[in-house]
């Protein structure tokens, strides 16, 4: 277990989620954070000893890890031992049984801060108490801090020895509450920003509505909301209704035990969908600690988008890499490819009512299909006898476009990339997602001879999404390459000053 | 059996309930197939004679839904326990990711116990596994009769619980500890998602022993 400061010592490790950037303060604690920051800035000299109690899951274990990174971040030498009170009995009990006892003790020597957490579990253990004691007094003695945790304060501590109590209560003893309303919605969101979920309107403020005796029990309402949506919610965002309906046992919910052994209990077993949809939610808490975050991001991105019945092969070998390639501006880059589509579609629908649905509208990955079928689309439709000639007055030929710069073309709309499959080979290097209408004409009129020699030469430009050059894509990619298996995908987006967008496949 | 699929964007756990014969395997699995959503469940598949005793096997397939963005399943097996069975049993272990292990808590069934889990790590030896390595659960059932026939947790600790693995009591009938020993052997198989996975998963969190020991 691990001593923040790097050095060898006796404690656990500390978590490193649980930091006070990640403690959300609120009226019930926010003396216990002050006091606890004061602690961590300036051990030994704040209060000595600090002890924190509450119920259990509100927040005291994250709090004393939260002491002890913040502490050895300001001062990196310091050594901190951070121990529950089982594992000093065990450390204590093996030193006995080897009858090193002076080696225990001995292994203090250098600690600047200790954390004990579970200080309830004293109850009953004389030899664990006078050693504490003991401790207390030469930890104390020369300066250094002791923070401890409880259920309760060290007076309430049954069967515990006076002596003990008093100099645990010595220091200061704050409490932390329950979480009001505003900091339960404050949690709730920060978890919902973590984990990289959303739900429909009103669904966290519904959530934060409900009754709860603990940060656990509110994070555990959240996993059974998370798993509804994800396993049950197949169709809608989950709502305030769907909150409504989950929750109305909560306050029946079985609750967390300290101990390993789990008794069967005379209460009246909850509603079968309760039971199994609590075991989903245990499940994805589960998953959600054990699978890579980008793993999850890129699994979750490929489960909705094949819902909602786009092609995720990109995604899919992204998830087969063993590093992250890159999944946040991937999937960035899936979904404005989704949006170009959608937008595709519409303007195809527009002209013909049949081409709703079709596949070409459903692969991000190969836009130039969508586009070629919008193009025949227009084409069909075309009356050649009206186009305006306006439109011809800024055509270039087509060896100009590899001299095609931003400059050229500083308020061209941004579209996706070119036509047709016919024309892709010739110009997708330097035409791409960048193309004005002129372009598009460009190249309509130069393709229409071989996709449609009976259509008129002109056709209306593709119309596709305006991309602002502001746009988050210009800066999500740090590197234009990655490999994904023996298949190379190239991702050259464009960057700060709006350089051509081009991908290949 | 592979754990995640990542081509098919799926984790697949197989979890094999294993013990003597009529300590419960079965209605374990019965009590957890009549918790199940009818939408989510698949047909349990249980091969029994004429007196209701496991002939081969029982199976039934669990599906989680959409867990992280992965299709999440579980295959829960359970063995006959009958000795003459052995076959079948080591046939059913072979690709467990967790083993359930449901003793009976009737204290006359203690040997049968006992010379099941033998069982147990004899077949998972002969699959070439380190019975250490695999991820397992014991479940004392029938806490619930009389506790004049039944041995206390501590006893069942005693005789069983060599490895400090985590226990759970249960009335596997009327559903108390079912769910608790499923989430129990879930979250033991699936750390292995992260690799994570330990060869002793509650060596940190065993029975109370040492100074003060049996206290809380």
């Amino acid at each position: 277990m691990t001593l923040v400061a790097g050095r060898t010592g006796r404690g656990v490790e500390l978590d490193e989620r649980y930091t006070f950037d990640g403690f959300v303060v609120g009226s019930a604690n926010r003396l216990a954070v002050a006091a606890a920051l004061a602690v961590a800035e300036s051990p030994g000299n704040a209060y000595n000893p600090l002890f924190i109690c509450s119920a259990p899951g509100l927040g005291k274990t994250h709090l004393l890890t939260a002491i002890g990174h913040h502490a050895t971040a300001l001062q990196p030498a310091l050594r901190v031992d951070a121990l529950t009170l089982d594992e000093f009995v065990r450390q204590l009990h093996a030193a006995v049984s080897m009858g090193d006892t002076p080696a225990f003790r001995h292994g203090f020597r250098d600690t600047g801060l200790l954390l004990i957490d579970d200080a309830q579990f004293l109850s009953g253990r004389r030899e664990t108490q006078a050693e504490l004691l003991r401790l207390c007094d030469e930890v104390q003695g020369d300066g250094r801090q002791i923070v401890c945790t409880g259920d309760r304060p060290p007076a309430d501590i049954t069967d515990i020895d006076e002596q003990l109590a008093a100099r645990l209560a010595a220091g200061l003893v704050v409490d932390i509450g329950l979480p009001d309303y505003e900091a339960r919605i404050a949690i709730l969101s920060a978890w919902c920003t973590q984990r990289g979920v959303s739900f429909g309107p009103g669904a966290i403020a519904a959530l934060g509505r409900v009754d709860v005796r603990s940060i656990r029990e509110l994070q555990g309402a959240l996993n059974r909301l998370i798993a509804h949506q994800a396993a049950g919610g197949r169709d809608a965002m989950v709502g305030v209704a769907d909150v409504q309906r989950l929750f109305p046992e909560l306050r029946e919910a079985p609750r967390s035990s300290n101990g390993r052994l789990v008794r069967p209990s005379g209460a009246s077993a909850p509603a079968p969908a309760a039971e199994f949809l609590n075991f989903i939610s245990e499940v994805s808490s589960v998953v959600a600690r054990h699978v890579e975050p980008w793993r999850t991001r890129l699994g979750e991105a490929a489960a909705w988008w094949t819902k909602e019945g786009y092609r995720v092969d990109v995604l899919d070998r992204a998830l087969r890499a063993e590093t992250d390639p890159g999944s946040a501006e991937l999937i960035a880059t899936y979904e404005y490819r989704v949006a170009e589509l959608q937008a595709l579609e519409n303007e195809a629908t527009a002209i013909d009512p049949a081409l709703a649905g079709s596949d070409a509208f459903h692969d991000p990955a190969n836009i130039a299909a969508a586009e070629a079928l919008v193009v025949q689309a227009r084409s069909a439709t075309a009356d050649p006898s009206v186009a305006d000639p306006d439109d011809f007055e800024d055509l270039i030929d087509l060896t100009d476009l590899t001299d095609l710069t931003d400059d050229d073309a500083p308020d061209m709309p941004l579209i996706a990339p070119v036509v047709s499959p016919v024309v892709a080979p010739v110009v997708s290097p330097v035409v791409s997602p960048v193309v004005s209408p002129v372009v598009s004409q460009v190249v309509a009129r130069v393709v229409a001879p071989v996709a449609a020699p009976a259509v008129a030469p002109v056709a209306a430009p593709v119309v596709a999404p305006r991309r602002s050059r502001a746009t988050p894509l210009s800066t999500v990619l740090a590197e234009d390459t990655f490999f994904l298996d023996d298949e190379k995908v190239v991702w050259d987006w464009p960057d700060a000053s709006g350089r051509v967008i081009e991908e290949f496949r | 059996m592979s754990l995640v699929n990542y081509a098919t964007r799926e984790i697949t756990c197989k979890i094999v309930y294993y013990g003597p014969g009529r300590s419960g395997k079965t209605t374990n699995l019965h009590y957890i197939y009549g918790q199940v959503p009818s939408d989510r469940k698949g047909r349990m598949v249980s091969l029994a004679t004429q007196t209701d005793r496991t002939l081969f096997f029982d199976f039934l397939p669990l599906d989680l839904g959409t867990i992280s963005g992965f299709t999440t399943k579980m295959q829960l097996y359970t063995v006959p326990g009958q000795v003459y069975y052995q076959t079948t049993r080591k046939l059913v272990l072979q690709g467990a990711d967790g083993v359930v292990f449901v003793a009976d808590s009737q204290a006359r069934q203690l040997e049968e116990n006992i010379e099941s889990l033998q069982d147990l790590h004899a077949n998972l030896a002969e699959h070439g596994i380190d019975a250490r390595l695999v991820p397992l659960v014991l479940q004392y059932n029938k806490q619930n009769l009389p506790p004049e026939l039944i041995l206390d947790m501590p006893a069942m600790e005693e005789a069983l619980n060599f490895r400090n693995v985590p226990a759970f009591a249960a009335d596997a009938l009327h559903g108390p500890g079912v769910f608790e020993t499923l989430r129990g052997i879930s979250e033991l198989v699936l750390r292995r998602l992260s690799g994570a996975t330990s060869s002793t998963p509650s060596a940190t969190s065993g029975s109370a022993v040492g100074v003060d020991a049996g206290r809380r």
